[in-house]
């Protein structure tokens, strides 16, 4: 599909910047991103298309908007609910679970 | 389910995609090829900037899982891949960066049989 994510050709975004290729991970949560998409790889959960087509599906905006390991975070949210390892239901009630529990060590 | 004991070998392979099939590639390093101009909705491995263009077979790869099936839970369908040679302004026309050329793994499902008027 000609998405947002084929944007080879495409002008308008300046020059590419090579002066900033550092692949190391910036934060935290980018390396556990990184860590649990390559998890459910193994586990069989998704496929690497799968995981590349879910990319591509991104609403452009929020694409465009956001770093490589959101589109990263994105998919696999997107693939492990749509493929039932856990509901959206689930997914947020642990969202709001953690976040409690921060709230509580910030109290 | 990767063991535990694999997944360090695993990390340092990769997922091979590499596949045996029982047809015979129809191109070979040499021919003349133009890409196919699909308008698909779901996932596949031709940019959109190297559709409907005249590149050159200069090397054949074997049969790998095909993206555009097993993206859309189709199975692997297996299919020959092939790097090919375009060449910089085929792409990008007239006034881009000069010569040059680039290189695209296509799978053959991707390609025609060059030399069409």
């Amino acid at each position: 599909m000609r998405s947002i994510a084929d944007m080879g050709g495409m002008q308008g975004f300046g020059p590419v910047n090579r002066a900033h290729d550092d692949t190391r991970f910036k934060a935290e949560w980018e390396a556990k991103t990184f860590a649990v998409n390559i998890l459910s790889l193994a586990a069989g959960c998704f496929n690497i298309d799968e995981s590349r087509y879910s990319m591509e599906r991104m609403p452009p905006g929020e694409y465009l908007n956001t770093s490589y390991y959101e589109h990263w975070l994105y998919s696999l949210e997107d693939l492990l609910i749509s493929k039932g390892v856990f509901s959206q239901e689930e997914y947020q009630a642990r969202i709001a679970e953690l976040a409690a529990k921060e709230d509580d060590h910030a109290a | 389910m990767l063991p535990k004991e694999m997944v360090a070998i695993a990390m340092a392979t990769g997922a091979p995609t590499l596949r045996a099939i029982e047809t015979a590639p129809k191109f070979k390093p040499g021919d003349d090829i133009r890409t196919t101009n699909d308008n698909v909705s779901t996932h596949t491995r031709l940019p959109g900037y190297a559709r409907d263009k005249r590149g050159t077979v200069v090397g054949y790869e074997g049969a790998h899982v095909f993206p555009d099936a097993h993206s859309a839970g189709r199975g692997e369908c297996p299919d020959h891949l092939y790097r090919v040679r375009f060449d910089s302004e085929t792409l990008w026309g007239k006034g881009s960066d000069g010569p040059g050329a680039v290189y695209l793994s296509l799978w053959e499902s991707y390609l025609l049989a060059g030399k069409v008027s």
